[in-house]
Formats: C-alpha cells, structure tokens, sequence
C-alpha cells in the first residue's frame, strides 16, 4: 500500500505544476471574464453565463494523457508494476478530482455570496447547480472532473500500447460512434425519445451518475489494454 | 555464485517479423558481475526488458528469483534497469527522478545517492530534458547504483560520459560491490574498459547466446599463434580457428582451445593471450561468417 501512495505521489512530485495549471488557468479564465464583463457591463443581458468553467476540465483531461505517456514508461524503468503504477494513478486522479471539485463548490458559494462577483456573472454552476445542496453539487462538478481525467488517461494508453495509430483510432472512434448514433436515431425518427430520455434521467443523474459509470467502465478498459503496454 | 537467481529458457522474442532473441538460455547466479556483450541491434537490450518484466518473451520462459518477473511485485522490488534510453517525465528535476528512486527502491541507500551526485557534479535543480547527454548517463547510474537492487542491469549506462566519468561509475561500482555483494549486468560494448570488471561473459549475436563463460576461462582459451604456416596449423589442429592473417612469410591465427606455451617455444611460434575485446570481436566474426555461409 504504501508502494501505491509513492506512486500517486510521484504524480504529483514534478508535477508541481501541472497540478497547479488547471487551477491557474481557471483563475485567468476568471479574471479574463470579470474584466471583459466589467468593460461591457452597461450593455450585457441579465446574468450571462461564461466558459470559464470548462477550462478545469479540459485541462484535467490533459492532465490524464501526460500522466500516462510520461510517467509510466519511467515508473516501469525503476520497476513498478502496471498494476501498482494504475492503482497510483487512480489514487491521485481521486485526490485530485476531489480537491477540484470541493474548490469549485467553493467558488460557486461566493459566486452566490457576491452577487456573480458583483457583475451578476454566472462562471459557476452552468446556471442551475446552485439550486442543490452542496453535497450533490460536489457529486455534479467531480463525476464528470473524473471522467475528463479517464478520458485523458485512456488516450494515453492508447499511445502507450498502440503509439500515434492507438491514439488516431480512440480519436476516429470518437467522432464516427456518437455520429453514427446520432444518425442512426435520425433515421429512425428517434430524438424525440432520446429528448425525453435525458427530460428523464434529470441532472442530477446526468452529470452526477452517468460521467461515473462511463469512467469506471473507460478506467477497466484502459487497465486492460495498460497491462500489456511496452512503453 | 551459487543458486541461480535468473533463469531463462529458449527466450525468443520477435517483433513483426524480425527475430529479437533467438531461443537464448541461460542462467545468473547470485553475487557477481555480468558482463553482457553484442553489438549494436544484437539483442541486448530487448533480453534485460524481457528479464525486467518491460517486454514478455514471444516464447521460452524466465525466471527471475523464483517467480515470472512480468507484473510480479516481489520479482521487480528486488530488481533495478537502467537503461540508456530511459525517459524521464519532462517536468522532471534531477533531485525528483532521486526522490523516484527513493520511494521506489526498497534497497535505496540516500547518502550514497547524495554522494554520488556530488561525484558525477549533477546539478540537483537542474530540470532532466535541459541535462547534457553525459549529466543523463550520470543520472542513471547514480539511481542504478543507489537502488542496491539485489539484481541490477545497466544497460549501455554511459553513454555520453567522457573517460574519466566512466572509469568513475566503474570504480563506484566495483566498491560498493565489495561492500554490498550483488548480481550485476553491465551490457556494454565498451569491452576492453569493463574486462577487468566482469567476472562472467555472456555474448549475444543476432539474438543468439554465443559465449555463456566466465571471463577467467575465456582468457585462457582463446589466444593468436603467430609463427610459420605448418607449425601453426599443427598445434591448432584440435582447435577452433576464428580468424587467420598473413603476416609477411607467417601465420597469425586466432584460436580457442588449449595450447601448452612449452609447445609452442618448441615449434617457433609466438603465443599470445588475447584480450577480451579481441575475443568478442573474433567470435563475432567468425559466427557472422558461419551465419553468411
């Protein structure tokens, strides 16, 4: 056990930075918009609601890949396991998703508090995540922060395993399996059940559930395909 | 050198279709120092990263203290591979690649890291991509030799350091052996600065193991016979002839096999020992004619 938390911490030792990235980046996002929205506060719409919220989870993604493609060809070098090396990853990839999402709740509470950081800015909580409980909130910002942080690892694996041919593949099958879904529901005159699917599901299970499941069925596969990887 | 720590039976390794390894069996004991020879693409690295559990054999098996070292915990905290071409994460610094080896390495001795550092003048700060090539090689002996790994492979660890850097990491090296006995495999090609060194030889041509031999007995088996034609070929009639040259009216052939030296005073023929690059080279010669033919 104490082997694992090495390897989580290696992700962390010289990553001094890229820990901190997301959150810089999200803090220039931040001020980025306060100050455009300052400058154009006369003639903005009531409460407008901005991107930079995306920027956390974009980054957590590359994050993901980096951590993969670089740290496991080393860790392997000084003789870790796949395994040990996977089970560090997750252990860091939880620690991280927590530590996002509870400064996201935060940042959304002093939203709140200060009236949209006094522009009546709405960068948190994509306009209604406010209305639940903090807990639930915390579940809606980490599950899809996991996910993201997955996603990322499992091109990485890809790279590890299958080099640019693995990554091309993910990226193809990206773009051709929600296409052809989305084709294949037009053609069958779907949508409107698919509408009333997510009316359905809600947002809770949406952004809370569903980005769970998927990352713990992406993490399986890409454990699968790391086993075998020879960086 | 008692019980085997290694063992590997008919290892074969391809990738695609070239042939890696080729149904190599051996065994390393435990305590000593390997020297493990073959030029560039023979194979010797892909045979440490089979070992290491980094590659898994095509074929064959090994065994590494007791278990299969592939995803094996128990194998793999006994074991430490320093390859040349190791990749370190690029924010890496210096001191957080010796973090790494500290948190890693179960046998991990920090003074002799700090020491070591101090040694090879590597600026602990300094981030690993910004590092010369030599400051690189440094690096991973420095984390090779502080592993104290029970099984530790260098793999061409010094490329890029100058003369007086190599004979450092070997003198290092052969110190804290004494103190600290282990199994050690040095692939190199660098054969004449490492004989003094190695304790046992195992050559790898195109896959194959050619030589599995400790380096006292190869001294003494191969050697040149330099005199003329006729008395040369009769005291090598009973052995192996890797190489022959003419010199002027006489023969100069490299030979392994015993020669009694009062024989050959008596025949007119010079006899001399041939160093171990010498024999590697000749050996490899001679198998990559055999291989043509």
């Amino acid at each position: 056990m104490n082997r694992i938390v090495a390897i989580a911490r290696l992700q962390a030792l010289g990553r001094r930075d890229a820990v901190l990235w997301p959150v810089g980046i999200l803090t220039i996002a931040i001020c980025t918009n306060l100050v455009v929205f300052a400058s154009i506060s006369d003639s903005v719409q009531d409460q407008p609601v901005t991107g930079a919220l995306a920027s956390i989870y974009i980054a957590t993604m590359a994050f993901g890949a980096v951590a993969v493609t670089q740290h496991l060809p080393f860790a392997l070098g000084l003789s870790v396991t796949r395994r040990e090396f996977t089970a560090g990853l997750a252990l860091f990839v939880t620690a991280q998703t927590i530590a996002y999402a509870v400064l996201l709740v935060l940042l959304q509470s002093i939203e709140d508090a200060t009236g949209g950081w006094g522009l009546r800015l709405r960068m948190f909580g994509l306009g209604f995540l406010d209305d639940y409980s903090p807990p639930v909130q915390f579940a809606m910002y980490a599950s899809p922060l996991l996910f993201m942080a997955v996603l990322g690892a499992a091109f990485g694996t890809l790279y590890a395993r299958w080099r640019v041919n693995g990554v091309l593949t993910g990226v193809a099958a990206a773009i051709v399996l929600p296409g052809g879904a989305a084709a294949l529901i037009g053609y069958l005159h779907r949508w409107p059940d698919v509408a009333h699917w997510f009316a359905r599901t809600g947002p809770v299970a949406l952004l809370a559930g569903w980005p769970l499941l998927l990352a713990l069925l992406l993490g399986g596969a890409s454990y699968l395909g790391l086993r075998r990887a020879t960086p | 050198m008692t019980t085997p720590i290694v063992r590997a039976e008919a290892v074969t390794k391809r990738f695609g279709g070239v042939t890696a390894l080729d149904g190599v069996t051996f065994e390393l004991r435990r305590g000593g120092i390997y020297g493990l020879l073959g030029r560039n693409g023979a194979g010797k690295t892909t045979l440490m990263q089979v070992l290491t559990g980094q590659q898994l054999p095509s074929a064959g098996r090994v065994e590494v203290f007791g278990g299969d070292p592939y995803e094996n915990e128990r194998v793999l905290g006994q074991v430490a591979c320093i390859k040349e071409s190791q990749r370190y994460p690029d924010t890496f610094r210096v001191r957080d690649a010796l973090t790494a080896g500290r948190m890693l390495f179960p046998h991990w001795d920090e003074a002799f890291a700090r020491a070591l550092v101090d040694d090879f003048a590597l600026p602990a700060k300094r981030q690993i991509k910004k590092l010369s090539r030599g400051m690189l090689s440094a690096l991973g002996v420095v984390l090779g030799l502080a592993s104290r790994a029970p099984l530790t492979f260098f793999d061409e660890p010094y490329l890029g350091l100058d003369a007086v850097a190599r004979q450092l990491f070997y003198d290092r090296l052969l110190a804290d052996y004494a103190e600290f006995p282990r199994t050690v495999v040095l692939s190199t090609h660098l054969i004449d600065e490492v004989s003094d060194l190695i304790e046992h030889v195992l050559l790898i041509e195109r896959g194959r193991l050619v030589l599995d031999e400790s380096a006292d007995a190869l001294r003494g088996q191969v050697v040149t016979l330099t005199g003329p034609a006729g008395a040369v070929d009769a005291l090598a009639v009973n052995a192996d002839e890797l190489h022959r040259e003419r010199l002027g009216g006489l023969i100069r052939a490299t030979i392994r096999g015993r020669v009694e030296p009062g024989e050959a005073r008596a025949a007119g023929v010079e006899l001399q020992p041939v160093s171990l690059q010498q024999l590697v080279v000749r050996i490899t010669t001679a198998n990559t004619k055999e291989h043509a033919a």
